[in-house]
């Protein structure tokens, strides 16, 4: 049976080194594969074209992962709204993903440190979690 | 399936044994070789060596009851090695290592540069006590290692159903 794996992706260099990671080490036959991108709630939905651009913001970044991700016969992409690491330990117990793959920090900038919501999903997910290194 | 290199890190607690029963029933397909690789800490009887990361306790008052320590050490890490290979009924090509160092993160990041793995693998948290909170040997592999760190947590519903079962 195909290993479920969710990739949770914000379109930093972490996520799409995790995506790369994913093609170039786990047999893509073998996987069936879920981009996830988390959308923040930002008071910028309600204004004009706000939601419009956040969603094509959104569809940007699952096409960057998907791209970094190379040929894979059964990729699926999401987009959702809310917290970000309760959206995704959340996704990942409904549809009863066997593995979360994320970079191990977002856009931050705080050097070396892991990421808040890499950290997040870290310390409460009942599934699997792996973390990918960026290039040095 | 290229040849696929994974460090377990063990300490022969349930959190390992569920990591190893994920690995037996995720990563079997292909050329997957398992090092199962367990730290003991380094005894000492010179009070001010905690400082730098050795083990100490007031009630070892000769090099003998240092060795008694750690031969004790040895024997369990060598417990929980026997355990989790006992659990990875699948996998064909398992490595054993037990290591000795002060800083038991360090030592499995090391060891896992050395032998070119492609993952480590840890149970999210080993004997601490500390509730759901990330383990924190497993938080500092993640945080010091160059290779991807999968973590393996645990679902509130397999709390009694599938603890893996062991037998020796």
């Amino acid at each position: 049976m195909a290993l479920r794996v969710l990739l949770a992706t914000d379109g930093s260099p972490s996520s799409l080194r995790a995506a790369h990671w994913l093609k170039n080490h786990l047999n893509e036959h073998q996987l069936s594969i879920t981009l996830l991108h988390v959308m923040a709630p930002r008071i910028e939905y309600g204004k004009q074209d706000g939601f419009i651009n956040a969603r094509k913001h959104s569809e940007e970044i699952l096409e960057a992962t998907e791209q970094a991700l190379g040929c894979c016969p059964s990729v699926e992409t999401v987009s959702v709204i809310g917290v970000p690491h309760e959206e995704i330990v959340r996704f990942a117990i409904d549809h009863n993903i066997d593995l979360i793959v994320m970079g191990r920090r977002g856009h931050s900038k705080i050097g070396h440190w892991i990421g808040s919501v890499s950290f997040a999903v870290f310390q409460r997910s009942p599934i699997p979690v792996t973390i990918v290194e960026p290039d040095q | 399936m290229a040849d696929f290199t994974v460090v377990l890190a063990t300490d022969g607690s349930v959190g390992a044994l569920k990591a190893a029963s994920w690995i037996d029933e995720n990563l079997v397909d292909g050329n997957v070789t398992v090092h199962v690789v367990s730290v003991i800490g380094v005894p000492s009887f010179d009070e001010e060596a905690s400082n730098r990361g050795l083990v100490y306790n007031p009630q070892w008052d000769s090099a003998e009851a240092v060795h008694n320590a750690w031969s004790r050490a040895m024997v369990r890490a060598d417990e929980a090695l026997h355990q989790t290979e006992h659990v990875l009924t699948h996998v064909h090509r398992i490595e054993r290592q037990i290591l000795q160092a002060p800083h038991p993160a360090e030592a499995i990041v090391h060891y896992a540069r050395d032998h070119h793995a492609d993952m480590i693998i840890v149970g999210r948290r080993g004997h601490s006590r500390l509730g759901s909170l990330l383990g924190s040997v497993s938080f500092a592999i993640v945080h010091q290692s160059p290779i991807p760190v999968t973590v393996i947590g645990h679902h509130p519903l397999w709390e009694n159903a599938a603890a893996p079962s062991v037998s020796s």
